[in-house]
């Protein structure tokens, strides 16, 4: 199904950066969920860099949508990245859902932080 | 022998030194080759050859008592003419004939003359006769007897010598049957493990019918077919045989001769009927005259060569599914009861296999059925419009989807159209979507907007599934002119918007994003109105055409506004629909690995 997708976290201070890259669907989804389940557990705020994204489906924004609203619940901040560079598909799925008001989103990493770290 | 040692000479002669080594030497070859015999036909032959050569015979035969000890059956000779093996290819152990005799009472018996030979053993005459013969016990196993056309002299301590050599090679023998057991007793265990494991590798029912055949051969049989019972009657889904160019004829005799699982004579149904396993250890005329119509019959099933036999039935949970037919043919192989207890072990194993896969099917047809109840039941249609649907679950059997879609009047002159795509697989998706059709008509009734029965939709969405369920989907109301021509009110949630393809064959976007529905209680949907003429299409699909790809490539809306500038006035919707499926498919060599559905809406001219 996937011909290739990874997913690489690295800290950024407190902030756990998850960067997607390459294929993401219904494959691998649940792997993405598992990450960011463990960083909700661990009580660490999130941001999820799809800037190398080339490809993410409905379950994988079915994931983030519902991890981020989880976080959300606990009192963890959640951003997203999604740049001019990230996939085509990637930013459609996104504009399709309608969900751009639902998720925070910027355009870089650095304004995620930002986003994340100025709202406290 | 041209000396005998022991006469009475107490020095040897020079030749009797050389006989004496020559001697010494076939013993040791003779001992040598039974060492190395790893089977009871190697063993047999070593006897025969290197025994012939140690007794300077010229004709040899061994003969081995069956298990009632009540007849003998030729298990090899040399230096007769072939007429005599089949003249005496069995003899009843009886005094009559003088190996019945030696191995009676446990001693040579030497028959020297002819004369001697006819009166002794009336039963002879008539036969090929050696000057000399020589009797000699093999233990349980049976006798050789050695033939000389020579006057030789054969004192007791001769005899003694050749019996204690006969016993050896009996011993031998016995040997070699024991290892041949061993090792078909481990052979056995063997395929048992590996039915096991073969069995649990598919749940496609014909596979595992054909595993069942392949293990089978050539471990337990020459031959393996499996006939299943259905419900048009018994049918052999699979035949393997060890020499595959064999096959044709097996089935030839089948075909003409079906097998009547009705008929009293039929050997499968009598296992059938019985749920009892068969052993026919020695497929002879009498057999083949009881399983048999009539001589022609049995001539081409005797053609076959059968040499033995073996049927189980398959049973799992009390009811027969069909038979293993097992043959031993080309290898004269014989079976026993050992064998037999094997064929009930693995028709056992395959029994519960086949009846997994047959749930497994059955469960796949449940899901299909389920899955077509989740569409509408026949092709949707509405006087005065051109309507097609293509719908294509991308899942293997129980992975049933969570793409839908419905068309259905509201009035005379107005029908409402849905489609959507559930996250997810299998039963809980499938019943999203029927609860999102469901929905979707109830709230069309009372809800004035798509944009407002999108909204309930949404709220059943939260209520009703997990939290990290969502669905998309696209609503549009229709109402259709006098002129033909189709008002449309449309709303999309989370769902792509359609295309419109104009009369002028201009490409223009159906309806504005709106958000997925699930993800927040009050969801932003738009209404966004168009109008079709007569002759135009709207095309509505869901995800799994726009993102279907291969390799890096993906079919997105390129490649789906490719196929609709093809379109011209003369398409009709089932036109435009299976082209656009086709191209999706075509667009990469492996299956899809996602539903997809595509709806597509043509107003017709009034007439």
């Amino acid at each position: 199904m996937t011909t290739g997708g990874s997913i690489e976290v690295a800290p950024d201070g407190d902030v756990a950066v998850v960067a997607i890259r390459g294929e993401h669907d219904l494959a691998n989804a649940d792997a993405l969920r598992r990450e960011l389940e463990g960083l909700r557990k661990q009580g660490r705020p999130f941001v999820v860099d799809l800037t190398d994204a080339t490809f993410i489906d409905s379950a994988v924004l079915g994931v983030l949508i519902g991890e981020h609203d989880r976080a959300a619940e606990r009192g963890l901040r959640a951003g997203f990245v999604v740049a001019e560079g990230s996939g085509h598909s990637v930013r459609k799925i996104i504009d399709l859902a309608g969900v751009r008001s639902v998720l925070p989103i910027s355009d870089t990493r650095d304004a995620a932080l930002e986003a994340i770290r100025g709202s406290r | 022998m041209e000396d005998v040692p022991g006469t009475g000479s107490s020095e040897l002669s020079a030749a009797g030194v050389e006989w004496l080594g020559a001697r010494l030497q076939h013993l040791q070859t003779l001992s040598a080759a039974l060492a190395a015999a790893r089977t009871e036909a190697e063993a047999i032959d070593a006897t025969l050859d290197q025994g012939l050569a140690l007794f300077e015979a010229d004709q040899a035969v061994i003969a081995t008592l069956d298990d009632a000890g009540r007849e003998f059956r030729i298990a090899g000779m040399r230096g007769y003419s072939g007429q005599v093996h089949s003249d005496w290819a069995t003899f009843p152990n009886s005094d009559d004939y003088p190996l019945s005799e030696a191995t009676r009472r446990g001693e040579p018996v030497v028959v020297a003359g002819p004369d001697e030979l006819i009166r002794r053993y009336p039963r002879l005459a008539g036969t090929e006769r050696s000057e000399v013969l020589v009797c000699l016990p093999m233990g349980e196993f049976g006798g050789i007897a050695l033939g000389y056309d020579r006057e030789v002299a054969l004192p007791p301590e001769e005899l003694e010598f050749m019996a204690a050599v006969a016993r050896q090679c009996s011993e031998a023998i016995r040997r070699t049957t024991l290892d041949a057991e061993r090792r078909r007793r481990a052979r056995r265990l063997g395929l048992l493990a590996e039915a096991g494991a073969a069995f649990s590798r598919s749940l496609d029912y014909r596979t595992t019918l054909l595993e069942v055949a392949n293990l089978a051969v050539p471990g337990l049989a020459d031959c393996c077919i499996v006939d299943v019972v259905e419900a048009t009657g018994l049918r052999q889904h699979a035949a393997v045989h060890v020499r595959p160019e064999n096959l044709p004829q097996v089935r030839e005799v089948e075909q003409r001769y079906a097998p009547d699982p009705g008929d009293p004579r039929s050997a499968v149904g009598a296992v059938l009927r019985t749920g009892s396993p068969t052993l026919v250890a020695d497929v002879d005329d009498e057999f083949l005259g009881r399983i048999t119509r009539d001589a022609e019959h049995a001539q081409a099933v005797r053609s076959l060569g059968m040499r033995s036999l073996i049927i189980v039935p398959l049973i799992a949970r009390g009811r027969t599914l069909g038979a293993i037919t097992l043959i031993q043919d080309v290898s004269g192989r014989r079976y026993d009861d050992q064998d037999l207890t094997t064929a009930v072990s693995l028709a056992d194993r395959a029994a519960v296999a086949i009846d997994n896969a047959r749930l497994h099917g059955a469960q796949v047809e449940v899901a299909q059925v389920l899955q077509r109840g989740l569409l509408p039941d026949r092709e949707p249609r509405i006087a005065g419009i051109d309507i097609a649907a293509r719908y294509l679950a991308a899942g293997e059997g129980i992975d049933v989807g969570g793409d839908f879609y419905d068309v259905w009047p509201r009035s005379d002159h107005a029908f409402g159209v849905a489609i959507g795509d559930v996250s997810g697989k299998g039963a809980r998706a499938a019943s999203m979507t029927a609860l999102a059709r469901h929905t979707v008509r109830v709230a069309a009734l009372h809800e004035p907007t798509p944009s407002r029965v999108l909204g309930v939709l949404n709220q059943e969405v939260r209520r009703h599934c997990p939290p990290d369920m969502f669905c998309t989907a696209a609503y549009a109301d229709a109402v259709r002119s006098e002129d033909g021509s189709l008002d449309l009110t449309i709303a999309l949630g989370g769902h792509p918007p359609g295309a419109v393809v104009r009369a002028d064959g201009r490409l223009e976007e159906a309806g504005r994003p709106g958000m997925l529905l699930g993800v927040r209680d009050t969801p932003d949907l738009t209404d966004q109105r168009l109008r079709l003429a007569a002759g135009e299409l709207l095309v509505l699909w869901t995800d799994g055409v726009t993102e279907r790809r291969s390799g890096t490539r993906i079919f997105g809306e390129e490649g789906l506004a490719e196929v609709l500038h093809r379109v011209t006035a003369g398409w009709t919707a089932d036109m435009l629909a299976r082209e656009l499926e086709q191209a999706v498919l075509d667009f990469a060599p492996e299956p899809p690995q996602d539903d997809l559905a595509i709806v597509v809406i043509r107003p017709l001219p009034p007439h």
